[in-house]
């Protein structure tokens, strides 16, 4: 066919990181965090330890599954759910008034899911019926739930001696026991949404929302699940919240929505939407939990490490600029 | 021989009333595309190798139309878009729609679409009726279309982008439970509409974004073709692109005959528009006033009759019949 | 007395501020008596806030004054517009609690313009007087409460004192957990520097685990591990941290503000804390500043933190002693009962 030499690959670009394929970018995170480990390693021996891994993977634990959660959000387009905070601490206080009861497990797992998913429909519900951008919907929810939570309680915790105290201090096989259901959801996640017909649908909604509509899929449908599933998945780190986290207030997991970004950013999720692994969350979510440990061993004062949080947010926005650029 | 390769015609399109008493019998259908299920590009090697440029249609003339819409009209509020707009596409005929500005080409297309509910008249697609509701209806009927965005996700491959919103599920019961889809198959058979087009795609690994304008072009006719099973509608197709991709996408378009489907293309282009189609609609104030074969008329005429400069064929309160040639 | 109901156009707009709390207040300047106003606080936080507004109530009652009471509903603005309407009132004195202090300098401004005097709770500013913790005070008797423990059970030998931290409370902060710091060496002089080591815990209990966490991992030889705070919460995030890295039997803390050292859930690492019997504030403000007014002998307007007009002491308790305190309602109820004067320090707390 006559056409067929003159359309190619001429004007293209080819793949972003030349030899590595998809997974360059993987890669490249997960070279940077082991410099970062080795380097702390070389100046201070002691940080080699399983103290070390313990505190670095109980930090892990909560902001990877919120991550996952917001991840799926912007890949689908919503830009970023910031009403985090106020889900966790929702379905976190209905978690403590269930162990309080004398719930079982199972119970205030099933508790803690349905409070976040609801949160989620909530949430959903706004945007799809008022139109409204999923930022600023959030944000004003965020701020209604906390100013309607400190009208609930002022300090809740889980009873200490429950099951669930115990699940936040125990170890199983070396880790943390909140740390394994965030490290497979991030497997389970990663894996499905690339693979199935609603993840697909959910990145192509994120990618180009008008294309999206043409092929006939609902935009209203498709926000309502990934609100509701998100939604779903902050229940969950509330159970890993509440278990950990010991007497919490109504603004306790506000200092949580930054290191969830950043890690969603580092990770090379577009928050434009349409692109993002979520496999990679779990070197960005280890690689932005190892540095405020590594900061302690190199002996920086504490006051510093906030200022080092707000600079991990502008190197992970830069980053992902860099790559977008990059990007054919 | 047309009886042997189309086996399903029958039991599929003799369901249904007559609709609005053209003229359908039983004995011409056999035209009819055969792509009912799910796409399978071998099968377009069984379909018949016409080749010839410009006068495929008049074999077909005596057929009913694939398509046609009577009496069609839209309005936006006290604004008439559209006032009387009559259409019929024959098979594997490339029509070309060609107006001025405001004409109300757009708003015809939408509502061949499916985008824009129509306030009056009918469009009826191998004699059937279709309500459309919404772009689903008219891809459900077979009727796809090409906007000039063309409907890509550019973070998504090639064959992510030909099976978006109909993603294959695996047929694998427990992945299929799981929701998994069958990137294999899917993967194989975008291959293969885009070879049978002979586009160029540089890998099922590159994202879309990574792509020549006119290989997103094609793409986006790739899919129409693989998923349309009798009508394609191009709008403005060249409209973006440089004067080699121009030429490489108008190839494609000629080539589509081959693949059994008919085309309505709206473009601004007169003479692209003359080289590629077997007939010609012109629309004017939102009325389609005159249609025309390619071998009969010439740009001039054409011409003419956008402007106003010449009248077309039929009065306003005859524009009901079907103009055909 | 008799208490007079709002005059009509006061009662509406204070209503439309949405910050009507007082009821049956008496007042406009035309009456005769003393007049106090009372801004609360109006944070849905806690109940101090609430309480303070009804000792403040009961005290001005006894002495047979006038009372306002308005919410500043923790928003700066409505704090301001009741500074305004008490100053319209007729108010003769004031006090307020602005958890949101930025309209503090134009509260002020208003009261100092209308010759009000104004009493304010924990937040200096100049122009009004000052009624706080003794913080440095309360610090320092937390800090010899774990003394005496890390004395008795350690033989003044930890491996490790850990100071958390809330940079954001500022000199507030450097009072109590230095305080603490000062009150655990008067003990045990002989702890090494280098075995004190601090981290930013910003006050909360959950937001801090993770900086304690690492703490704890960058001294992963420390076995015997004090720890002091600016708060209970601070304290509790590092002893959480030592029970997820498995190191909890050896950790000593010792906080302030006694939030988490009372109820059912108590830590058994949390070995005390300081209570401040924060409804007991209207008691020193009244005492030491109102009544001198309202006898016509107004003091000098001490402003500052540091030379405050009156001040709270802190109350340092073990954690078996808070069972013996009284909670906070029938707190308020004996301390109405007191003798005019008389604190909650001076009622409950188990080591005056």
């Amino acid at each position: 066919m006559a056409l067929a030499p003159t359309i190619d690959g001429k004007d293209a670009v080819g793949p972003r990181w030349p030899g590595l394929g998809a997974w360059g970018p993987a890669l490249a995170l997960v070279a940077v965090w082991l410099v970062l480990i080795a380097a702390t390693g070389l100046y201070r021996p002691d940080f080699l330890s399983h103290q070390t891994l313990l505190a670095v993977t109980f930090t892990m634990s909560i902001v990877g599954v919120l991550a996952v959660a917001q991840a799926l959000v912007a890949i689908s387009g919503g830009f970023l759910d910031l009403s985090q905070p106020s889900g966790l601490i929702l379905s976190g206080l209905v978690t403590v008034r269930l162990a309080e009861a004398g719930m079982p497990m199972p119970v205030l797992i099933l508790g803690a899911l349905a409070t976040g998913a609801a949160w989620g429909l909530v949430n959903a519900t706004i945007i799809v019926l008022a139109k409204l951008n999923p930022v600023i919907v959030t944000l004003a929810t965020n701020f209604i739930g906390l100013a309607a939570l400190f009208l609930l309680f002022q300090l809740a915790q889980v009873p200490r001696g429950t099951a669930i105290h115990e699940f936040g201090r125990t170890s199983l096989l070396g880790l943390p026991a909140i740390w394994w259901p965030m490290a497979a959801l991030i497997l389970v996640a990663g894996f499905f949404l690339p693979r199935t017909r609603v993840g697909r649908r959910a990145i192509a909604v994120g990618g180009n929302r008008q294309a999206a509509r043409a092929r006939g899929i609902s935009l209203p449908r498709t926000r309502i699940a990934i609100f509701t599933l998100s939604g779903a998945l902050v229940g969950l780190a509330s159970v890993l919240f509440v278990a950990s986290s010991g007497p919490f207030n109504p603004g306790s997991a506000n200092f949580l929505q930054l290191n969830v970004i950043a890690s969603v950013i580092l990770a090379g999720v577009s928050l434009a939407g349409g692109r993002g692994n979520l496999w990679l969350l779990f070197p960005s979510v280890g690689f932005l939990s190892t540095i405020p440990t590594t900061l302690v061993f190199f002996g920086l004062a504490s006051d510093w490490q906030l200022i080092f949080q707000g600079f991990i947010l502008v190197f992970a926005v830069a980053f992902d600029g860099y790559r977008a650029r990059r990007a054919p | 021989m047309f009886a042997a390769a189309h086996p399903s015609v029958h039991h599929r399109f003799n369901e249904g009333p007559f609709i609005r008493g053209t003229h359908v019998d039983k004995s011409v259908k056999f035209g009819l595309h055969p792509k009912y299920e799910s796409p399978d590009p071998n099968m377009d090697h069984m379909t018949v190798q016409d080749t010839c440029r410009g006068n495929g249609a008049a074999l077909q003339t005596e057929m009913s139309p694939v398509l046609e819409a009577s009496h069609v009209a839209k309005r936006y509020g006290a604004v008439v878009a559209l006032h009387d707009a009559s259409f019929s596409l024959q098979h594997k005929e490339v029509h070309g729609l060609v107006g001025d500005n405001g004409a109300g080409k757009s708003t015809f297309l939408k509502i061949l679409s499916g985008v824009v509910a129509a306030d009056a008249g009918t469009i009826a697609v191998d004699g059937q009726t279709i309500h459309m509701r919404g772009p689903q209806d008219a891809m459900d009927a077979g009727i796809e279309t090409v906007y000039q965005d063309l409907a890509l996700v550019d973070t998504m491959t090639a064959y992510q982008n030909v099976y978006l919103g109909r993603e294959e599920l695996s047929r694998n019961p427990v992945k299929r439970w799981l929701n998994l889809v069958d990137d294999r198959l899917m993967r194989r058979r975008a291959a293969e509409v885009l070879s049978s087009l002979a586009v160029r795609i540089p890998s099922d690994n590159v994202p879309v974004k990574s792509m020549s304008g006119g290989q997103r072009q094609c793409l986006a006719i790739a899919r129409a073709l693989l998923w349309g099973r009798r009508i394609v509608i191009l709008d403005e197709p060249t409209a973006a692109l440089g004067v080699r991709e121009t030429e490489q996408v108008l190839e494609v378009i000629r080539d589509l005959r081959k693949h059994d489907v008919s085309v309505i293309v709206v473009s601004h282009n007169m003479q692209q528009l003359m080289s590629i189609a077997d007939r010609v609609t012109v629309m004017r104030l939102g009325r389609t006033i005159a249609t025309r074969s390619v071998r009969e008329t010439e740009i001039p005429e054409i011409v003419g009759l956008i402007t106003g400069a010449i009248p077309g064929d039929l009065r306003e309160e005859r524009t009901a019949e079907p103009a055909t040639p | 007395m008799g208490h007079k109901t709002y005059g009509a156009a006061t009662s509406a707009g204070a209503l439309a501020f949405g910050l009507v709390l007082g009821f049956g207040a008496p007042a406009a300047a035309q009456d005769d008596g003393f007049t106090l106003g009372m801004m609360v606080g109006g944070n849905p936080c806690c109940e101090w806030m609430k309480s303070q507004g009804d000792v403040a109530r009961a005290l001005a009652e006894a002495r047979g004054w006038n009372y306002m009471e308005l919410s500043n509903n923790n928003d700066p603005a409505t704090a301001l517009r009741n500074a305004q309407i008490l100053v319209q009132e007729g108010a003769d004195a004031a006090i307020q609690f602005n958890g949101q202090p930025s309209s503090n300098p134009a509260i002020a401004q208003v009261m100092n313009a209308a010759g009000v005097p104004i009493v304010t709770y924990d937040i200096a500013q100049e122009g009004m007087y000052f009624v706080g913790i003794d913080n440095l005070g309360a610090g320092i008797a937390g800090g010899e409460g774990l003394g005496a423990l890390v004395r008795d059970e350690w033989d003044c030998n930890p491996d490790l004192v850990v100071s958390a931290e809330g940079a954001a409370a500022g000199i507030v902060n450097e009072w109590r957990t230095g305080g603490m710091r000062t009150g655990l060496r008067n003990i045990c002089p002989e702890i090494p520097d280098e075995r004190w080591v601090s981290f930013e815990s910003q006050g909360d209990a959950a937001v801090g685990l993770p900086a304690a966490r690492d703490l704890l991992a960058a001294h992963p030889e420390a076995v015997r591990i004090a720890v002091v705070g600016l708060n209970d919460g601070g304290v509790l995030s590092l002893i959480q941290a030592a029970e997820q890295l498995g190191r909890a039997d050896e950790v000593m803390g010792w906080g302030q503000d006694g939030a988490f050292i009372t109820g059912d859930n108590v830590n058994p690492a949390l070995k005390g804390s300081v209570f401040y019997f924060l409804e007991s504030y209207a008691v020193n403000a009244i005492r030491d500043v109102i009544e001198p007014i309202a006898a016509g002998d107004a003091p000098p307007v001490r402003w500052e933190a540091g030379d405050p007009a009156s001040q709270v002491q802190g109350c340092p308790v073990t954690a078996e002693e808070p069972a013996t305190v009284p909670d906070m309602e029938e707190r308020v109820r004996l301390l109405l009962e007191a003798p005019a004067g008389t604190t909650a320090y001076d009622l409950f707390c188990p080591n005056r």
